[in-house]
């Protein structure tokens, strides 16, 4: 793993510890007291981040010259022999961020396609005609198994007219 | 409640069809999920979870245990024929099995992979009810301030046994408690760290947060790499099931898996990774051929398919008996009972034993299921591998993003799942425990009130609270415990240290 990153995440936690401990400082005390408080809690916890963040850097610091920038992983290794690369995680998280932006609006039977598509262009799939037949495949398998077979009130967005007139949905 | 009663209340499930359709569904779905690397039980119990919110809590259970059943049975097909892991604890299979397979023997690994998984499934059953009906009785003996020494004992337990850096355990755990945390006071009913926002104020949703932490997060960190699973062909069927004789001498190595798998897995933080490691150990110490340990071993192959599927059941003993998952799978089918309505704790199951009963019934039922019909499985469980696994990947991410939202047709829910599985995806690859902080999101609130509300039941005295025997008996095991994890790390760190010092001389 590379170790600046390693360094960047720890003080990313300890940031937030922070934020935490800052927040937790306006919490109302309320009408029951107890020794400990609903304060407290984050305080300690807020507390492990921030100490443990900053231990951490400081330990990477400490021993910058003896390590090189990439170092043995703490985490889960990626699988040796084939490229990795963060940009495909990237690509798939601004497609989920969008598809849940669109969710309501346009409706899950047009976005689901349609961020399908996007998602398996992004971890490299670029075979189109056959991405489309997989998204529209399971768009509808979901929507009827979900919406019919489970009961779950699936937003259809901009086809909410359509599916009222035809009866397909009742609100 | 007498041994005898979960055994015979599960054997009564088994006259219910649903609870048979939802094993064979739920197996079916864990022998393809094991089958294919890095689709695990967490990921498969996230991707089927909003299914279980329309089933009985009974079914619902026995369809979640029934995945892990045909998890750790699915995994040994592909290792044994096409030399592929489904997860780290077939690494030890492909070793001896696919040896074996290349030796032109196939039908003898996977005749013991067979034998093996479905007998430590099925044994480990009887010891899963021997260990968890006497901890449920003690049960009884608990007030606040205990669970809360329980639910030490199990952040504590977790952060030193899983992940190599002890503080980044530590970190995560908290990280976990304060999201848990967010929303109404337990005392005071005062909002927290809502940051100002109204769709924050009671809280995040627990399933959601998990979900992300545990699924997303792992779907995020395949997609870093493009390859396909299966790109060696193999014929399964190249042999009959092998006669006994054969495979006799395993018998020993299977029976000590079994055992060692399910106490392991009930370690939390533990699994069925370390289960089999330690089993393929002793077996090969208990061995008359050490030396075909490696090589095509059919005791190695025993140990450690009996000590992964008997886990299985290990893992249940925890969480049944006193309330505290121990493995991400584990959060999340208390999460599934979450919503259902059940509060998580030592006393659940001993209010509601059908739930104990439809564990029993669940693992039962697969394994008599895999019994019938696992051995005609492998050519299934190889077109699995064949599967594109971009593909799957990508329609796994969208199935858990419609299950997120299936919980309370809430969009809201969907963007916590995305920035839990963001967060999620870092501490993956930098080595923070997702399921440390998956545990703390679930447990968090709990943890606070059992604090909050036994100091109050004992005069807000902290002497009189972890006074008391019970508690601190577990709170002292908790500290030996987390010393003991930190002594093992100083001492590999000293032995990295002086291993790098002698290749630096040499």
């Amino acid at each position: 793993m590379d170790r600046r990153i390693d360094i960047a995440v720890a003080a990313a936690f300890a940031l937030l510890g922070l934020t935490i401990i800052i927040e937790a400082t306006g919490i109302r005390l309320g009408l029951v007291r107890d020794p400990i408080g609903p304060r407290a809690a984050f305080y300690v916890c807020g507390g492990v981040l921030l100490l443990g963040g900053l231990l951490l850097i400081w330990r990477r610091v400490r021993e910058w010259n003896q390590t090189t920038t990439f170092i043995e992983s703490e985490g889960v290794a990626d699988e040796p022999d084939y490229p990795a690369s963060a940009v495909r995680p990237a690509l798939l998280v601004g497609s989920c961020l969008i598809y849940t932006a669109l969710f309501t609006t346009i409706g899950y039977l047009v976005a689901t396609p349609l961020f399908i598509v996007a998602a398996l262009a992004s971890v490299g799939e670029r075979n189109w005609r056959l991405n489309i037949l997989i998204g529209v495949i399971f768009t509808i398998a979901t929507y009827v198994v979900f919406h019919h077979a489970l009961g779950v009130r699936i937003p259809v967005g901009v086809l909410t007219g359509l599916f009222r007139e035809l009866g397909l949905i009742t609100l | 409640m007498d041994l005898l009663q979960p055994l015979l209340g599960g054997l009564a499930l088994l006259g219910d069809p649903l609870v048979w359709a939802a094993v064979m569904a739920g197996t079916l779905f864990g022998v393809i999920s094991g089958a294919m690397p890095g689709m695990g039980t967490t990921l498969a119990y996230g991707l089927v979870l909003p299914f279980t919110f329309v089933m009985s809590p009974v079914v619902g259970v026995a369809f979640l245990l029934s995945i892990s059943v045909g998890v750790g049975y699915g995994n040994s097909i592909p290792a044994i024929l096409m030399g592929i892991p489904g997860n780290p604890a077939a690494i030890l299979t492909v070793i001896d099995g696919h040896t074996l397979h290349k030796q032109g023997d196939s039908a003898l690994a996977l005749g013991v992979s067979f034998v093996a998984a479905l007998g430590g499934q099925f044994f480990s059953i009887l010891m899963f009810i021997m260990l968890v009906v006497p901890l449920m009785s003690l049960a009884y003996y608990f007030s606040f301030p205990e669970i809360f020494g329980l639910y030490c004992l199990g952040f504590v337990a977790l952060i030193s046994l899983a992940g190599d850096n002890m503080v980044k355990g530590m970190m995560a755990a908290a990280l976990g408690i304060c999201i848990g945390l967010v929303g109404l006071d337990p005392i005071n009913m005062v909002t927290r760290l809502d940051f100002g926002f109204r769709e924050v104020r009671s809280g995040f949703e627990e399933v959601a947060v998990v979900i992300g932490l545990l699924a997303v997060s792992e779907l995020f960190r395949s997609a870093r790499q493009t390859f396909q699973w299966g790109d060696k062909s193999s014929d399964p069927s190249n042999g009959r099931f092998p006669p006994f004789k054969r495979f006799r001498k395993a018998i020993p190595a299977m029976g000590g898996g079994t055992v060692v798998g399910t106490f392991v897995g009930a370690i939390p933080g533990a699994g069925a990774t370390p289960a089999a490691m330690i089993s393929y150990q002793i077996a090969q110490m208990m061995s008359k051929e050490p030396e075909r340990f490696g090589k095509g071993s059919v005791e190695g192959i025993g140990a450690n398919e009996a000590a992964q599927n008997a886990s299985n059941s290990g893992e249940l003993i925890p969480t049944l008996g006193l309330g505290i998952p121990v493995t991400g799978s584990m959060v999340l089918l208390l999460a599934a009972l979450t919503v259902q309505g059940f509060v998580p704790g030592p006393l659940m199951v001993a209010n509601a034993p059908e739930l104990l009963y439809a564990a029993v019934g669940g693992l039962l039922a697969s394994t008599i299921f895999l019994i019938l019909l696992g051995w005609g499985m492998a050519r299934l469980m190889l077109r699995a591998v064949q599967l594109n696994r971009q593909i799957v990947i990508v329609l796994a991410l969208a199935m858990t993003m419609l299950g997120v939202f299936a919980v309370n047709t809430r969009v809201m829910d969907m963007g916590v799942a995305l920035v839990a599985g963001g967060i999620g995806y870092f501490m993956l690859r930098y080595g923070y425990s997702t399921a440390a902080a998956a545990l703390g999101v679930f447990l968090g609130t709990e943890f606070e009130r059992t604090l909050r509300i036994g100091l109050n039941m004992n005069n807000n005295s902290f002497i009189d609270f972890f006074t008391r025997p019970i508690t601190m008996m577990i709170l002292l095991t908790a500290i030996l415990l987390l010393a003991w994890g930190a002594m093992k790390r100083a001492q590999l760190r000293r032995r990295l240290a002086a291993a790098s010092v002698e290749s630096g001389q040499a």
